[in-house]
């Protein structure tokens, strides 16, 4: 018997199991340089729902829980991406941060690492598909975050209701 | 692996391996794989038009080059293009290439040792246990296991014959063995081998009972008897039958704590003799020198044919007769005919006799691997075969019995040329038709010479004597008078003398007369025997046949037809359920030689009755399609009604049963998805998905149901639960074979299905295998979510095997996230649960994690009782990969506690059994403990070598955690030696590797190796900040800690502190500046030169 508040949980188009549809899932880009954001838009139209940001108080603004990953810049005018990853795990812990710099930054990769736990660490000079590869993975690490996190919550109101 | 590493390293022994200077190289075409393996086990160069007939039967010339091309182009790319020696006509395996064959080793180390002086073979000494421990540690399963190539019969056919021929020598070798350390009182050592044996033969009862009582002898009174509980349901389930009295009396003795010591060397009559007479492989001197053993027991007493004999004698007598041939139609006796020849002449060669029996080799070109197989001759170096049987050959003298050559005329050039090197040498051979080459001699058997018409029936003796032996098999009251040897004399007559037609007629005296025999034969030959040219002894067979065929009642044709689906043996439940076989009709088609029961009373057609069986079952279309239903149907039931079975106390039971089931159970399997009913496969997943992840069988299972997936998505309508389940078990196996991305897509795709369909179970299964591969991934936060979804479908199923599961892993995010507290906790929960259900390979699983976890935090006794324990438990089970993770946990230990030689038996063991699986991870992780061992021991080129191998592995499966750890040993190493800019490098890649996995107790110990290179002079008070808050880390492992303290100058350990300086800072304090770099480096290195 389907449980109809599980259905609920993860509504999925799946009319044609062969060709499963999934839905775009939504990542943030975060550049101050509009050719790179029009570059990478370009890269990830096609797999994501792209919103893009020009500064690292706007990308802050603009996430949410249903972002699936966030390609940020390292450097910018104003705050830079490590201000903006800061901010968006104090509000989303679990969001994958994916830094994308053009330059070696003033600090060191693996205080990078032990300091803002980024989901990847990426320069601008690397392969395309590298980035591509590691925000699939991320996006994909999201989602099933997302759908146990949803799936968790539901049971404990089933199980709340019936106590 | 060979302590010098050679280039091409080739597995075929189980699912094949290809590794390329230590690394497994990637060979997508199956086709390139069999033709590597065909290659290289055969050693011959073989034309290219030959290979593409062979491998791509389908298809017209040009495609089937074309398809060549692309297997070599492939091959080229993944081994590189120095291996094949390819021209326009021909393709071979390049001579003198650095080549590492595991079956060329395997012949090897079990060929008896070279004598020295031309000693005879019966004076040789045997090879030694350890060459046959080798041989037998090669051995991970079948040849070329888990390669599908159905679409080239005759490959398969090599292949099968391949396989059955390496079966049996481990099965031969395992035997003597057990046999040979139990008699010299080795019990404990002989243990290990006897659980082996009857891993691979499960149906050995003999087996069986040696374990049982090895058990016993070693103290062990709770594993023998259980495992005469495992065995006797096995028997029971397997054939319904209750265990053979040699077996219960073992079981009583043990019962009543009587000595069992004698019981081991008491003769028994066993279909299964502990030490099998035919074998190239005796480990002791074979008393019977002359190897007349080689040739098989006959099935009944040889009758008549003294003269043939006499002749024969007298031609063998003769030294210039080199090759005589037999020749005759099928069924005349020739086959009997020279194994009885060769039986009473083989004491008088001095090398005995040697048979080849040729019926299932398929092709000419085989035939210099028979004969070589034949001769087990060790098939190694870069020289054709040929020059090698030659060699082999020359200077000895015997008889080489070739049977069943008709169809390989092609080849036989060959003996000529093998016999003019050899004159010590005579063959013998069968075949339908004159082989034609030089030096040949004849002698045409016919039938039994029977009476001509009006003549004297005494002329028709033998046929008689033949014909009243098989008469009185299948009616004992039957017996020879005057009134009916005319008859029978007439029969034998109407058949033309030939022995098989005899055999079954008589078979027919339990229901007709021999009046009645008499008219029923010759009203079918005079039906049946046309065209007039057709000789009237070649339809003979059939006619029986056929003849036979109309004796049975309606009720045996149609379970005989329906019995042909079977491959190879089956149960008299199965029969029941698939062909409506009843006890009394199984009984029946026994006695009419229609149908075999071996010795444990499984059934099995003989092939060409299965043949001509079949062809009545096409015949019955609905019939055909109704049994190929009831054989899916029948083994979907039986793993599904034996699923609960493999979480309980008797899982080890279960899973034997399960194995012996699996050829069929395949074939069921197939022949419903070639049909288009995924119903089968729906009752079957569960139990087939976790039989075969216990039976370590990932390979097959992922390949299968990624076949399954494929249908499953045409389905019409959507069988979308169905396909939420294959997927998530596709996703399971491929992770367990760390196919990463495939089981990412997989799982994620399961989830979305099973999700929709509301199937909480199957869900939670899902989840857990995603939560898995992100843990593999290093990813912690998303293992624990999805670990803590599965958490919850378990609960509102009330799975309590999923829920402990599910505690288990949690457990071990816990552990790596540093809450040891946590994770203790979490682990022994799910074992008090495992406990309660007897669920043994779950409950050995959750100590082997309790072991490692104390070992981690230094708690070497309790660590090192767990893992013992948990090995204790998983013993009457069965499961490889939990086994062989529960020694490298106990390696570790051991290591850990300073036991060198009991950590290196554990990994090595644990080696063993990762290649067995074909299981990556497990390699890798046992490559990584004998690297450390080989450090440990200063063997520090040994130990890079095992180490580099490791990491290479990790780095293709892309074991991020591994990788580090590898990095890190390595650059312990380098250290070690005195390598600084190696030491230093590798620390920093180690660094990158572990911060990036979240790795911290690998971040630690690279920090502290980095610290190491800069020398006293350059541990300031920064550094030695660093060092105090790493001895005192509680992610450090104890020995970490204590290196630090000692690095400090302090006398003792500190004890961990609950608020660890963070990771980032300790990274910045090591990391140098590029002037300090240089200084680092310049001062290590006079410390290196002054060591």
């Amino acid at each position: 018997m389907r449980p109809k508040t599980l259905g609920a949980v993860l509504a999925q188009d799946d009319e044609t199991p062969d060709a499963p549809k999934l839905e775009q899932p939504p990542i943030l880009i975060v550049d101050d340089d509009a050719g790179i954001r029009k570059s990478l838009a370009t890269l990830f139209k096609d797999r994501y729902t792209v919103t893009l940001c020009a500064s690292a108080k706007e990308g802050v603004d603009a996430v949410h829980e249903e972002i699936c990953a966030v390609i940020l810049d390292v450097r910018m005018k104003g705050h830079d991406g490590f201000w903006a990853c800061d901010k968006i795990r104090q509000k989303h812990p679990d969001m994958p941060v994916i830094f994308y710099s053009a330059y070696q930054d003033l600090k060191d990769p693996y205080r990078i690492m032990n300091e803002h736990r980024p989901f990847g660490y990426l320069t601008k000079r690397g392969e395309a598909s590298e980035l591509v590869e590691t925000v699939d993975m991320a996006v994909r690490l999201r989602k099933m975050v997302l759908y146990n996190q949803r799936l968790v919550e539901q049971v404990k109101q089933e199980r709340g209701r019936r106590a | 692996m060979n302590e010098r590493m050679p280039h091409l390293a080739l597995h075929f022994l189980g699912p094949p391996l290809i590794e390329l200077q230590g690394v497994p190289a990637v060979i997508v075409r199956r086709k390139a794989v069999a033709l590597l393996a065909y290659l290289a086990v055969t050693k011959r160069r073989r034309p290219r038009e030959h290979l593409a007939n062979l491998f791509w039967p389908e298809g017209d010339a040009t495609k089937r080059a074309g398809s060549l091309r692309s297997a070599l182009w492939e091959l080229n790319q993944s081994i590189g293009d120095e291996w094949l020696d390819a021209d326009r006509a021909s393709l071979g395996l390049r001579a003198g290439a650095s080549l590492w064959v595991d079956v060329d080793r395997f012949q090897q180390l079990l060929a008896p040792p070279r004598a020295a002086g031309g000693e005879r073979e019966a004076a040789r000494p045997a090879p030694d246990l350890a060459h046959v421990t080798e041989a037998v540690a090669l051995y991970r399963g079948d040849f070329l296991q888990a390669l599908n190539l159905r679409d080239c019969l005759e490959v398969v056919q090599w292949q099968s014959s391949q396989a059955e021929r390496f079966r049996r020598q481990v099965i031969t070798v395992l035997s003597r063995i057990i046999v040979d350390l139990a008699e010299a009182g080795e019990i404990a050592p002989a243990i290990p081998h006897a659980e082996r044996l009857t891993r691979i033969d499960p149906l050995n009862e003999e087996a069986h009972r040696q374990l049982i009582r090895l058990y016993a002898q070693s103290g062990r009174r709770a594993d023998a008897l259980r495992h005469y509980e495992a065995c006797a349901a096995l028997l029971h389930d397997e054939i319904g039958a209750a265990p053979a009295e040699p077996t219960r009396r073992l079981h009583e003795a043990i019962k009543a704590n009587r000595d069992v010591t004698r019981l081991f060397v008491e003769p028994e009559a066993s279909p299964f003799d502990a030490r099998p007479p035919s074998s190239g492989v005796a480990l002791t001197s074979a008393a019977d020198h002359h190897r007349s053993a080689d040739l098989p027991a006959p099935m009944t007493s040889f009758v008549g044919r003294e003269s043939e004999l006499a002749i024969l004698a007298q031609r063998l007598d003769d030294p210039s007769c080199r090759i005589m041939t037999l020749t005759g139609l099928g069924g005349a006796g020739k086959t009997s005919l020279a194994l009885e020849i060769a039986r009473r002449r083989a004491a008088q060669y001095r090398d005995g006799v040697r048979l080849a029996s040729l019926a299932a080799v398929s092709a000419p070109g085989l035939l210099a691997g028979a004969l070589a197989d034949a001769l087990d001759l060790p098939v190694s170096g870069a020289e054709p075969i040929e020059q090698r049987i030659a060699e082999q050959l020359r200077g000895k003298h015997l008889l080489l019995l070739l049977d069943n050559l008709e169809h390989l005329l092609g080849a036989v050039a060959l003996l000529p040329q093998l016999l003019a090197r050899a004159p010590g040498v005579q063959m013998l051979v069968t075949s339908r038709e004159r082989l034609h080459v030089h030096g040949e001699w004849e002698l045409a058997v016919e039938g039994f010479p029977v009476a001509a018409p009006g003549a004297r029936d005494d002329r028709c003796r033998d046929a008689i004597e033949l014909f009243t032996q098989a008469a009185s098999r299948a009616d004992p009251s039957f017996t020879l008078t005057a009134e009916n040897e005319p008859i029978l004399a007439r029969v034998c007559r109407l058949v033309g003398g030939m022995p098989l037609a005899i055999e079954l007629a008589a078979a027919w005296i339990s229901q007709l007369l021999p009046e009645e025999i008499e008219a029923h034969i010759s009203a079918d030959l005079d039906f049946l025997v046309a065209p007039r040219d057709a000789p009237a002894r070649q339809k003979s067979l059939r006619v029986m046949f056929t003849h036979s065929w109309s004796l049975l009642t309606a009720q045996e044709q149609s379970v005989l037809r329906r019995l042909s689906i079977f491959r190879g043996k089956f149960t008299a439940a199965a029969a029941a359920d698939v062909a409506s076989a009843s006890p009394s009709v199984l009984a029946a088609l026994t006695g009419k030689f229609l149908l075999r029961r071996d010795p444990s009373r499984r059934y099995e057609l003989h092939e060409l009755i299965r043949q001509y069986a079949g062809e009545a079952l096409v015949d019955a279309p609905e019939e055909h399609e109704q049994a190929h239903d009831r054989h899916a149907d029948y083994y979907a039931a039986l793993l599904h009604r034996l699923r609960p079975g493999l979480d309980g106390a008797g899982q080890g039971a279960v899973i034997e049963v399960i194995a012996a089931e699996l050829d069929n159970i395949r074939t069921a399997l197939r022949s419903a998805l070639a049909r288009g009913r995924l119903a089968p496969m729906a009752q079957a997943l569960d139990g087939l998905g976790l039989a075969q992840e216990m039976l370590g069988h990932f390979h097959e299972a992922e390949a299968l149901f990624g076949d399954y997936v494929t249908a499953a998505r045409r389905a019409s309508p959507p069988e979308r639960l169905l396909l939420g389940r294959l997927l998530a078990w596709q996703g399971h196996f491929a992770l367990e074979i760390a196919e990463l991305p495939r089981a990412s897509a997989l799982l994620e795709e399961s989830v979305q299905l099973l999700s929709s369909q509301g199937a909480r179970a199957e869900l939670g299964f899902a989840l857990s295998a995603a939560g898995k591969l992100a843990f593999a991934q290093g990813n912690y936060t998303a293992a624990r979510w999805c670990f803590r979804g599965s958490l919850a479908m378990a609960r509102v199923e009330h799975d309590r095997r999923g829920f402990a599961q599910v505690l288990s892993d949690l457990s071990n995010v816990a552990f790596h996230q540093g809450n040891f507290a946590k994770s203790e906790r979490l682990l022994l929960k799910s074992l008090t649960i495992f406990r309660a259900l007897s669920d043994r390979r779950s409950v050995a699983a959750s100590l082997g994690r309790l072991g490692f976890l104390f070992g981690f935090q230094g708690k070497l006794a309790p660590a090192e009782e767990a893992c013992r324990e948990g090995l204790r438990v998983l013993r009457s089970v069965g499961d490889p990969l939990r086994t062989a993770a529960l020694r490298l946990d106990l390696g570790r230990v051991l290591f850990l506690r300073g036991d060198l030689d009991g950590a290196r038996a554990a990994y090595e063991e644990g080696l063993r059994a990762g290649r067995e699986m074909n299981h990556l991870e497990v390699v890798a992780a046992a490559l990584h403990g004998l690297g450390l061992l080989s450090r440990r021991e200063k063997e520090l080129d040994r130990a890079r070598s095992l180490l580099e191998e490791s990491l290479q592995i990790r780095q293709q499966i892309r074991a991020r955690r591994g990788v580090a750890e590898s990095l890190e040993q390595l650059g312990a190493l380098a250290l070690e030696a005195g390598e600084i800019d190696r030491a230093t490098r590798s620390f920093h890649a180690a660094l990158a590797a572990a911060t990036e996995a979240g790795a911290t107790a690998v971040v630690l110990d690279a920090v502290l190796g980095l610290i190491e290179l800069r020398g006293p002079a350059r541990r300031g008070p920064p550094i030695r900040d660093v060092l105090a808050a790493i001895a005192e880390h509680p992610m450090a492992e104890p020995g970490t800690r204590a290196r630090a303290g000692i690095l400090l100058g302090e006398p003792g350990p500190r004890q961990p502190t609950t608020s660890p300086t963070p990771l980032a800072t300790l990274i910045a304090a090591v990391l140098p500046t590029p002037q300090e770099d240089v200084h680092a480096a310049e001062d290590a290195r006079r410390r290196a030169g002054a060591r």
